[in-house]
C-alpha cells in the first residue's frame, strides 16, 4: 500500500514537472531538437549533471548497486526508431500520458501506438533478431 | 517565459529529483517504458515471448543484475496507477499554467495539416515507433536518458545519442522548431 501511494505521488510529480518543463508540447520538443531554444536541452543536461554525483553519494551511503545497461543488438537501432517516433508524435512513453492529462485527447492515438509497438516487438524479436537484451526489462 | 514554463535550472532540479525519489522511496531504478512492457506482457500473458523472460526470470541468469535489496516486482495495478497519475500530474500542471485543453500544437498542425485522420495516423505511427524502439533499445528517455546516462552506462549513452540524434534529424527534415 505504502509503495502504491508513493508510486502515485512520484508519478504525479513527474507528470507535473514534465509539463512545467514543456515536454508535453510538440512545438517545445521540436524547438529543443533543432536547438532553436536551449531551455529544455539545458534542463535535461542539467538533470543528468546533477544526478551523476548524486548516484555516487547514494551508492556510498547505501551500498546500492544497479543493473548495468549494456550495449546489445537493439540499442542503436531501437534508439533511432524511438527518436524518429518521438519527433513525429512529440511524445516519449511518459509524455503520452501527460499529454492526455493536459486534455490533449489526440494523445490517445499516440498511447495506442506505444502499446501496439511495445506488444509487437517480441514477435519481431523472436522471428528476426534474437539477441539477449542484457537488461532486465522491468528495471 | 512563454506559457509559464520553468527556467532550465528549476526544471533540472525537478527532473533530477524523480529518479532519486524513485530509488530512495521505491527501491527501484526509475524507468517508464519497462512499465509499458510489463503491462503488454501481462495482457498477452498466455504466451510471454522468451526475451521477456530470459533476462529476468532465472535467478543468476544475469550476473551483476541484483540490486542491493531486490524489491518484489510491481504488479500491473501499480503500473496502471503510475500511468494514471502521470496524467493527473500533467493535468494539474497544465491547469496551473492556464494550458488545460489547449488545441494541438500549431507547429504540428502546420507540418501535417489539419485533417484529424492524418494527424491521428501520424500520432499512432509515431507511437508505434516509440513503443517498438524503446523496447528494442531496452529503455526510453527516463531509463536510458536520465537514469542510465547519469550512471555512465554504455548502453544508455549509445541509446540516448541515437534517439536524440534521430529526433534532431527528423525535426530538421520536417523543418520544425521555428519561432513562437
Amino acid at each position: 500500500m505504502r509503495a502504491k501511494v508513493l508510486t502515485c505521488a512520484i508519478a504525479a510529480w513527474l507528470g507535473f514537472a514534465l509539463d512545467h518543463i514543456g515536454f508535453s508540447s510538440w512545438d517545445e520538443v521540436h524547438r529543443m531538437f533543432v536547438f532553436a531554444d536551449l531551455r529544455m536541452f539545458l534542463t535535461f543536461v542539467g538533470a543528468v549533471v546533477l544526478l551523476i554525483p548524486t548516484w555516487i553519494v547514494v551508492a556510498r551511503l547505501t551500498g546500492a548497486r544497479w543493473s548495468p545497461r549494456r550495449i546489445h543488438g537493439g540499442t542503436l537501432f531501437g534508439g533511432l526508431l524511438f527518436g524518429t517516433g518521438w519527433a513525429l508524435s512529440g511524445a516519449c512513453p511518459a509524455i503520452a500520458l501527460v499529454q492526455l492529462g493536459t486534455g490533449s485527447l489526440f494523445a490517445v492515438f499516440t498511447l495506442l501506438g506505444i502499446f501496439a509497438g511495445n506488444a509487437l516487438y517480441p514477435h519481431v524479436h523472436e522471428r528476426v533478431f534474437g539477441w539477449t537484451s542484457g537488461n532486465c526489462l522491468d528495471d | 517565459m512563454d506559457q509559464r514554463y520553468w527556467p532550465w535550472w528549476v526544471g533540472s532540479l525537478a527532473l533530477a529529483s524523480v529518479p532519486v525519489l524513485h530509488w530512495l522511496l521505491l527501491g527501484r531504478m526509475f524507468a517508464v517504458s519497462g512499465r509499458f512492457t510489463s503491462l503488454t506482457d501481462r495482457l498477452r500473458s498466455r504466451r510471454i515471448a522468451p526475451m521477456a523472460l530470459d533476462d529476468c526470470a532465472a535467478p543468476g541468469a544475469m550476473p551483476d543484475a541484483a540490486e542491493t535489496a531486490v524489491p518484489k516486482a510491481q504488479g500491473p495495478g501499480t503500473h496502471v496507477l503510475f500511468l494514471v497519475f502521470l496524467a493527473v500530474g500533467g493535468g494539474m500542471s497544465a491547469s496551473l499554467r492556464g494550458a488545460f485543453l489547449r488545441p494541438l500544437s500549431p507547429g504540428f498542425v502546420q507540418v501535417f495539416g489539419s485533417s484529424p485522420a492524418v494527424l491521428a495516423l501520424v500520432l499512432f505511427g509515431g507511437g508505434v515507433l516509440v513503443g517498438f524502439g524503446t523496447r528494442m533499445a531496452g529503455g526510453c528517455t527516463s531509463g536510458h536518458g536520465l537514469s542510465g546516462v547519469s550512471r555512465m552506462q554504455p548502453g544508455s549513452l549509445l541509446a540516448t545519442a541515437a534517439f536524440f540524434g534521430a529526433g534532431v534529424a527528423v525535426s530538421v527534415m520536417l523543418g520544425t522548431g521555428g519561432a513562437r
